[in-house]
């Protein structure tokens, strides 16, 4: 599940591609005072995909324009970004559930 | 914009003028003491009838879902429930709102009332399904839609249904801003509102709140209809407490005095909810007591200066279940039933079980919603990613389950029991945090009122609370 950058840091994107960018919003030392310690430790990061305003480089500062028009500055880590979230592997615990075999209504 | 200090503090100064440019409410005119506001008043505030409702929420494919009855359910339920127990459960089926999931009815009239004032689009902080919803209903109402999430933990792993609502979110052409971990997500909905003018598309608005009440109307309806008689449960699933009080408010407009509306929420006792390690160590997204008790007891914490919903004024009990019950309960609901949903109503279906076995067989239990399911959103994708963080995941006793280190899955349905929460000490917490905003020596009889009506009690109960605090 962790989205890391699919084009190698230096890749060459043309203009208009869709990407997605991230961008620090808060580094530790702004964050809020209510925040627990181990998230204070780290920066309050943002990611948000658009159309590549510019040829760009992964890795690079650079801009985007979103699906409703608003222009995004952050770095360039991904090209044509994928969803890879899954159904994941089986889960073996599962499978005792319900089953046709245990049921004292089947036919 | 430019120009202006954006920065955390700066930002949260300006909060309330912000909040008055997105959502044209002055929340100042329900303010009756340092303590009290008029909450009828302000849900009256909309100006939309619950005829209202409905019609707009027809235009753009949300309500008249189905209620169906869970026959295979009910009997395994019966197996092994004392003679004579074994309530009927119903379940209403609000996958079948335009984005799947009951969400869409919150969203409708936030959206409507956005494109009838003219705004250009609407923004909404969630990680959840009401930023489904609210896309959605902003694509059919031609408005931008903006919508903030949190994520990622700080190795930008993404909790899986929520990565699922990213997607979905951007399917319905919103643009989607995925933060890490932390309460400054808030912040960040400022600036969005502040930069793009957009309408506050918030849960916890009035508009919010009347959206839901067509779901309990519905309910009585069709129980009425399809059973000859009015539920003696409803369930609902309670995180910010929307769910339940809309619901609450429907039923009570139809004239269902005596239905008793049950809360529920995944125990995820022990976890915090801003902490970046803890993040991906819960298998639930929302439904749980980490938003289910603090909003219970402390409605306010929400993104508008008042929240509308407000859930100790209605619940008559409130039902815990661990996640391995809920898991159970959601592959049992596939085999049987053969429908396939995702973890919000089944949240619920869980202790319409533990109720069902304790009520009579002529007694009718109703779940008041289901969510699409789906990659990511999946029981077996929670609990193999729960596996992935190191979370111990067995079947077993669900006793036995630990938030954030263990996940019992039940090997039948009689260990399905959850537990009951004590709700006189969710009202003294209520209590408890009134007297923060305002000492009990400058209660005036509007105050007792108030805080009667908030916890749904009397003037004797606020009063033996006080003595016993010495406040």
């Amino acid at each position: 599940m962790s989205q890391t950058s699919h084009g190698a840091a230096g890749t060459l994107v043309a203009a208009g591609t869709w990407v997605e960018i991230q961008k620090v919003l808060l580094q530790p030392q702004e964050r809020a005072s209510n925040v627990p310690d181990d998230t204070r430790a780290t920066p309050f990061v943002m990611r948000v995909r658009g159309f590549l305003d510019a040829d760009g480089i992964v890795g690079e500062q650079v801009s985007v324009t979103s699906l409703i028009g608003r222009v995004h500055e952050g770095i360039l880590i991904d090209a044509s970004p994928a969803y890879e979230h899954s159904f994941g592997p089986v889960v073996p615990e599962l499978l005792h559930i319900g089953r046709i075999t245990e049921r004292e209504d089947a036919r | 914009m430019s120009g202006r200090d954006m920065s955390y503090e700066a930002v949260m100064a300006r909060r309330n003028e912000i909040m008055m440019a997105s959502l044209g409410i002055d929340y100042d005119e329900f303010e009756l003491t340092d303590l009290a506001f008029d909450y009828e008043k302000m849900m009256g505030r909309t100006g939309y009838s619950l005829e209202d409702v409905a019609r707009i929420q027809h235009e753009t494919k949300v309500g008249s879902t189905p209620l169906f009855e869970l026959r295979n359910l009910t009997n395994a339920v019966r197996r092994y429930a004392e003679p004579g127990k074994g309530a009927r459960i119903f379940v209403k089926d609000e996958a079948a709102n335009a984005s799947g999931s009951y969400k869409a009815r919150r969203a409708s009239i936030a959206c409507y009332e956005a494109a009838a004032k003219g705004y250009r689009g609407v923004a909404t902080a969630t990680s959840g399904n009401y930023g489904a919803g609210v896309a959605s209903q902003a694509a059919m109402r031609s408005l931008a839609c903006v919508v903030v999430q949190e994520v990622y933990d700080s190795r930008f792993v993404g909790q899986p249904e929520i990565v699922e609502k990213s997607r979905a979110c951007e399917a319905y052409g919103a643009e989607v801003l995925k933060l890490t971990v932390g309460p400054e997500l808030f912040w960040q909905m400022l600036v969005v509102l502040e930069e793009t003018g957009f309408f506050n598309a918030s849960l916890y608005t009035p508009f919010g709140i009347r959206g839901v009440e067509t779901l309990g109307v519905e309910i009585a309806q069709q129980c009425r209809d399809q059973a000859g008689r009015e539920p003696d449960v409803v369930i609902a699933t309670n995180a910010g407490g929307g769910n339940l009080t809309g619901t609450a408010r429907g039923l009570l407009a139809a004239g269902a005095q005596d239905t008793r509306v049950v809360a529920c929420s995944v125990d995820l006792s022990g976890l915090s909810m801003a902490s970046d390690h803890d993040f991906n160590r819960k298998s639930f997204t929302t439904g749980h007591t980490g938003f289910g008790v603090p909003f219970t007891t402390e409605p306010d914490r929400a993104d508008v200066p008042r929240n509308a919903a407000r859930p100790l004024r209605y619940m008559d009990e409130y039902q815990l279940v661990s996640q391995g019950e809920v898991f159970y309960v959601t592959e049992l609901l596939t085999k049987l039933e053969g429908m396939e949903r995702g973890p919000a109503g089944n949240t619920s279906v869980t202790a319409a079980v533990t109720l069902a076995a304790q009520m009579a067989e002529d007694q009718i239990v109703v779940v008041q919603e289901t969510e699409y399911t789906g990659a990511g959103k999946h029981h077996n994708r929670q609990l193999s990613f729960a596996r992935e963080n190191g979370i111990e995941v067995r079947v077993g006793d669900p006793a036995q389950n630990v938030p954030g280190r263990s996940i019992v899955i039940p090997e039948r349905l009689e260990q399905v029991r959850g537990r009951v929460q004590d709700l006189d000490r969710l009202r003294r917490s209520r209590i408890k945090n009134c007297l923060k905003q305002l000492p009990a020596a400058q209660w005036s009889d509007v105050d007792y009122e108030y805080v009667a009506a908030e916890t749904r009690s009397d003037r004797a109960f606020v009063e033996s609370v006080l003595a016993d605090m010495n406040a």
